[in-house]
């Protein structure tokens, strides 16, 4: 009898350690359990991203090669569709990305058709078409808990993408999300040679005005180069608004005008 | 040599006819053997290089900036050259002796869309009347009877510069779907078709026109993107060119990559020797330096921006050597032994015309005499007989892929003079020498032992 339970017991622990070990689908930080995919899922809420529609300002200035450079975006956001029109300057106004489920394709007034470009491509200074017009972090990437640690005094998971195929604009993403809100506040962007190809750092003072449960929603996102940190990209999202857009808008043929 | 001479040895080479006849055959054939490889290996010189100059569009002369052929694709905004330096180079290149013509050329990446996919292309932008120019030339024309590359459609710098015309290469086409130019879809609202992406449907709708989109970065490092119609699709002569490739006036891509630079020039010569431009590239070299322009100037054979010509070159050089080598070894064995047998049977006739006065030389001469007549009488055949098989051989397309290319080329047999001059030398020497050393040791024998020689 004595003997069975011993053999139970270290079965129930075999048991007990597959199932904290199970790769993928939760990690052990601590005493806590936490769901990585949940983790990246709440993150995304915290972008510019609404199911029914969000409209916003966007503001980029870039410092490269010591040539400084401003210009303004609208961005219109619904569920996976992102459309992004320029404002300024006045020579690329009307040039437009749009980001559908899993295609960007950019449009330029007097072109006969859009063209379907690529997310890692780069749009203006270190920002790539994928960091303005948005990342489906759950969709293209698998991601994993791999610690925690204290980040400018907030505590934070430190959570690692791996791109799932093709999809993603990066091969790895290093993020840390913080404990309390689940927002992105950094994440080092690394290509497919382990190279660290450039770093980002984002604020949350922004607040969707309607229907939204008063999350904070990213204000600011700094984009600085991995090879010379000297050049870098500042988005500033600003006038927020909740908005209900037509599907019309989101569709490849209707950026011809 | 007196006439005297000439009829002994040829009535001597009647005596042994068998003998002599074996000979022949084996100097014969073994000219034909030489004269046969020679001419693939001059053949297989002569395509690649037409390829490089024509093909490829190297032109005799390239002119870049310093490392620019080699990086001009990956940063062709740092490997550029400016206005100014342009007008310096085109005077320097407009003294050069022999000109044809010249052009500017740019290079870019990017993606080029048929409005529901995108694939990488690489394009190269020259003066809208550049191609036409080149296709015009006589090496160009050659080269494409004998590679079988085509080009269907309008010349670029037949259609207005609105248009945005360009040229693609078939395999590109194919792989974008769009297989009709701007003159087989024109239409008078020259508005594309409505396009439908569904896998399975895009076949048709894709090709109803000829209209493409072409995105990158600029040379400020901007994202930039414009339209442009296939006005021509062309046979790529190599596999990578022939899946990428597009050919646009320089003007579409200086305005598309939102520069006035280039990355270098192209030169075309003529009435020159292809193989010899060392002159005429140092020479350019000088009057560059002189002017202060800093660039680097290649013959189109320069191992930094041509070294398949020089890798397919150098091996079929080593394939003619062994060839070569085996071939003048049998030729050299046959004369040789024809010479020592022939001298030796006839011991006692040298021992006779010793005792009748005839001196070591005038023997010497008179079975060198022989032996010369022999060689020269199968070379001739062997000469006459090449030139039949030859004939025979390039009235017919024989097709042939050479490395990474697209179309076969017909492998014809190309006789250089050269090759025809080394080989008779060879067996002149080959034969003046073996006669030599043959006669030399039995006319230097005692009379009386030569005359009382038994045959064998």
């Amino acid at each position: 009898m004595k003997l069975e339970f011993k053999r139970n017991k270290k079965k129930m622990a075999l048991i007990f350690a597959c199932f904290c070990a199970a790769p993928g689908l939760r990690a052990q930080a601590g005493t806590v359990i936490v769901e990585p995919n949940q983790l990246i899922r709440d993150a995304m809420k915290a972008q510019v991203f609404s199911e029914t529609g969000l409209v916003c300002n966007l503001d980029m200035a870039s410092v490269e090669n010591g040539k400084e450079t401003m210009s303004r975006y609208e961005v219109q956001s619904k569920s996976d569709n992102t459309l992004v029109t320029t404002v300024e300057p006045a020579v690329k106004r009307g040039q437009v990305f749009l980001r559908l489920k899993d295609s960007v394709w950019f449009y330029k007034p007097g072109m006969k058709k859009p063209i379907g470009v690529s997310a890692s491509q780069k749009m203006e200074g270190q920002s790539s078409n994928a960091d303005v017009a948005g990342i489906d972090y759950e969709r293209d990437y698998a991601t994993s808990v791999e610690g925690e640690e204290n980040y400018n005094g907030i505590k934070v998971w430190k959570l690692k993408l791996k791109a799932k195929g093709l999809g993603g604009a990066y091969d790895v993403i290093k993020a840390l999300v913080s404990k309390d809100q689940h927002l992105l506040l950094r994440a080092d962007y690394f290509a497919v040679s382990g190279e660290l190809l450039k770093t980002a750092t984002l604020e949350y003072n922004n607040k969707a005005n309607e229907g939204s449960d008063g999350r904070p929603i990213v204000s600011s996102m700094k984009i600085v180069s991995a090879l010379n940190p000297a050049d870098f990209t500042m988005l500033t999202y600003s006038n927020l608004r909740q908005k209900q857009l037509s599907d019309e808008i989101f569709h490849r043929d209707s950026l011809v005008k | 040599m007196n006439r005297m001479t000439f009829r002994l040895a040829l009535r001597n080479l009647g005596r042994n006819l068998n003998r002599n006849l074996a000979t022949g055959f084996a100097v014969s054939f073994g000219f034909i053997a030489i004269i046969v490889s020679a001419s693939y290996n001059s053949r297989i010189e002569y395509l690649v290089r037409q390829a490089s100059i024509y093909g490829s569009r190297l032109g005799h002369i390239t002119i870049t900036p310093p490392g620019g052929f080699k990086n001009s694709l990956v940063d062709p905004a740092s490997y550029s050259i400016d206005r100014d330096q342009q007008i310096k180079i085109e005077a320097a290149i407009s003294s050069v002796k022999n000109l044809d013509f010249y052009a500017p050329y740019l290079v870019g990446t990017g993606l080029v869309g048929n409005g529901c996919a995108s694939y990488p292309y690489v394009l190269n932008a020259y003066p809208s009347d550049y191609l036409h120019r080149v296709r015009n030339t006589e090496g160009y024309r050659k080269f494409e009877a004998d590679s079988k590359v085509w080009v269907k459609g309008q010349e670029l710098s037949e259609v207005p510069p609105q248009l945005n015309g360009v040229a693609i290469a078939d395999g590109l086409s194919r792989i974008l779907k769009k297989n009709k130019m701007h003159l087989e879809t024109f239409t008078t609202s020259n508005k594309p078709a409505s396009l439908d992406c569904t896998p399975g449907n895009t076949e048709d709708s894709l090709s109803a026109d000829s209209n493409l989109q072409l995105a990158g970065l600029d040379w400020q490092g901007e994202f930039t993107a414009g339209d442009a119609e296939i006005v021509s699709i062309y046979k790529g002569y190599t596999i990578d060119k022939n899946d990428s490739e597009i050919i646009a006036p320089l003007d579409l891509a200086q305005k598309l990559y939102n520069t006035d630079r280039i990355n270098g020039y192209t030169v075309y010569l003529k009435d020159v020797d292809p193989l010899r431009l060392t002159n005429i590239v140092k020479e350019l070299k000088e009057k560059l330096s002189s002017a202060g322009v800093s660039v680097d100037v290649f013959s189109w054979d320069d191992e930094s921006i041509n070294h398949i010509y020089r890798q397919v070159t150098d091996m079929m050089g080593g394939w003619f050597l062994v060839i070569g080598l085996v071939v003048f070894g049998i030729v050299a064995l046959s004369i040789s032994n024809s010479a020592t047998i022939t001298v030796m049977e006839r011991s006692q006739e040298i021992g006779m015309l010793r005792s009748m006065g005839y001196s070591q030389s005038r023997i010497r001469e008179l079975f060198l005499t022989e032996n010369l007549l022999l060689t020269v009488v199968a070379m001739l055949c062997g000469a006459v007989l090449a030139a039949i098989v030859i004939r025979i051989h390039n009235q017919f397309f024989i097709p042939v892929n050479l490395p990474a290319t697209t179309t076969p080329v017909n492998f014809k047999m190309q006789p250089a003079a050269v090759d025809l001059i080394v080989a008779a030398l060879f067996a002149v020497f080959m034969s003046i020498f073996a006669t030599t050393v043959a006669v030399w040791s039995f006319s230097r024998q005692n009379i009386v032992s030569l005359l009382y020689k038994v045959r064998s």
